[in-house]
């Protein structure tokens, strides 16, 4: 539909009449904004009814004007009259001030209340978060220890995985070396490789070596006592000492650090023969 | 609207009405009435109350209904005059508007009553009659004068239209014709009505 076939459609008649429904009114008035010549056309039907009413305006009754003023100002002066007894909850005008000191205390006393809040739940934070440290340096501690324990055992594991390969490796020779008069509780294990030659120790039990002090692990070939090699822990059941191609017998002296080439024999703790 | 705007200033420093411009714009009127001002009052009536006193006594075609249509008018008007929206149509339309309005729901309620008191016919059905041979009285001036010169089939529709608050769709039925033809037609009437006007201006 175009401008003027909407125009000559009688809508804007319609609107002006009140007859138009809401959706017809709420589409003119759009139009009308946008459509310059649909607003003319408006704004022409308005006049031309406006100037019916004018040329044909009745004179009315000398005495209306004042009866209407007077109506209105009686309407007036009842919206005010009811004002005053619809408000008796409301303080009077004099106690504005009053009111306002009210407020401002109870600003005053709002905001102490918010502040005293607000530093109650800052300590709870604070307190909170204190103890949360706290469990946390506990948890923290509880984990190393766990750390610790499992590098031990993984440790302890890796020597077990050791000691069991040695075991089950079917060319490895075990000799038990057992204490002798003085060290009877002493033992020893060398595993002694019959493929490779090499000699491999397993001395955890014997005591703890003095400052300065070393194990020595002998090989007796033919009657002879044939160094070898030195014991430390970290070679434990992992690290050959030496590399035997004969032997006996085998025995551990304890001995000065770095060996001797004789055993003292003393200073012999464990010996086993093959 | 700078001049109004002098004089705006001068009652607000004088807090009395001390200046009385003889002629106001709508837009100024509005101004008025909006700040309760007796002026805007005074000017409302003196321009406005025959115009809307005619439209209601063409409506309710009694004198002594009309007296009381036209003051609930007034206070309407007074009492609602920040409803009115300038962009659905101008100030004048609005306050014909309200007379219609007002008349067609007083004949309403007064027909509604009537019918409750079994009354056979409300009184200004008696007053149509006495209304169209008193045309000569200085009241009625003018009454009926213009539409007379539109064709009867035009006179009729902006009859039930716009004095007695017919809708269209009982235009339609009571005169047998499509809603559609109703609607161009009184577009038409209404054309051929500002024709006439003309030489009212």
């Amino acid at each position: 539909m175009n401008t003027k076939e909407y125009i000559s459609s009688g809508i804007i008649e319609s609107y002006i009449l009140g007859h138009a429904s809401p959706e017809e009114a709420g589409i003119l008035e759009c139009v009308m904004k946008n459509n310059a010549e649909v607003k003319a056309a408006f704004e022409e039907a308005q006049k031309t009814l406006e100037h019916l009413a004018t040329a044909q305006a009745v004179t009315p009754p000398s005495d209306l004007k004042s009866k209407i003023w007077n109506r209105i100002q009686q309407e007036q002066s009842s919206v005010e009259e009811i004002r005053p007894s619809l408000s008796t909850d409301i303080p009077e005008a004099k106690d504005d001030g009053e009111m306002k000191t009210r407020e401002q205390i109870q600003g005053k006393t709002n905001w102490k209340s918010y502040a005293v809040a607000a530093s109650v739940l800052f300590l709870l934070s604070v307190a909170g978060n204190l103890f949360w440290m706290n469990s946390q340096s506990a948890v923290k501690q509880e984990m190393t220890k766990l750390a610790a324990e499992k590098q031990s055992q993984d440790v302890a594991m890796k020597k077990m995985d050791r000691k069991l390969n040695m075991f089950s490796n079917p060319d490895m020779q075990m000799v038990m070396l057992k204490g002798v008069e003085k060290h009877q509780d002493a033992k020893a294990m060398v595993f002694w490789d019959k493929k490779t030659k090499k000699v491999y120790l397993n001395a955890e039990s014997l005591p703890k070596t003095p400052e300065g002090m070393q194990y020595q692990l002998w090989a007796l070939e033919d009657g002879k006592p044939v160094s070898a090699g030195m014991y430390t822990e970290d070679k434990d059941s992992q690290i050959a000492l030496a590399t035997i191609s004969k032997a006996q017998a085998f025995a551990i002296t304890l001995e000065k650090e770095g060996g001797s080439p004789v055993p003292t024999m003393e200073n012999m703790y464990v010996m086993g023969g093959i | 609207m700078i001049s109004f705007g002098m004089c705006f200033i001068l009652l607000h420093l004088e807090g009395k009405i001390t200046i009385i411009k003889t002629t106001y714009s709508e837009e100024e009127l509005i101004v008025l009435l909006k700040e309760k001002n007796e002026t805007g009052f005074h000017y409302l009536y003196d321009h406005y109350s025959g115009a809307l006193y005619g439209i209601i006594l063409r409506i309710v075609q009694s004198k002594e209904y009309t007296e009381e249509v036209i003051q609930d008018v007034f206070v309407k008007i007074w009492n609602s005059i920040h409803q009115y929206d300038d962009s659905k149509g101008r100030f004048y339309t609005w306050m014909i508007n309200i007379a219609r309005n007002t008349a067609i729901d007083y004949l309403k309620s007064k027909g509604f009553q009537n019918e409750l008191k079994n009354q056979p016919l409300p009184d200004f059905v008696y007053n149509t009659t006495e209304l169209s041979t008193t045309n000569n009285s200085s009241d009625y001036i003018g009454f009926n004068n213009v539409l007379e010169g539109l064709e009867v089939d035009k006179q009729e529709l902006i009859n039930l239209a716009y004095y007695q608050g017919y809708t269209q769709h009982e235009i339609s039925e009571k005169l047998k014709i499509p809603l559609g033809t109703v609607k161009t037609k009184m577009r038409n009437a209404l054309m051929k009505l500002k024709d006439l006007l003309k030489d009212y201006q």
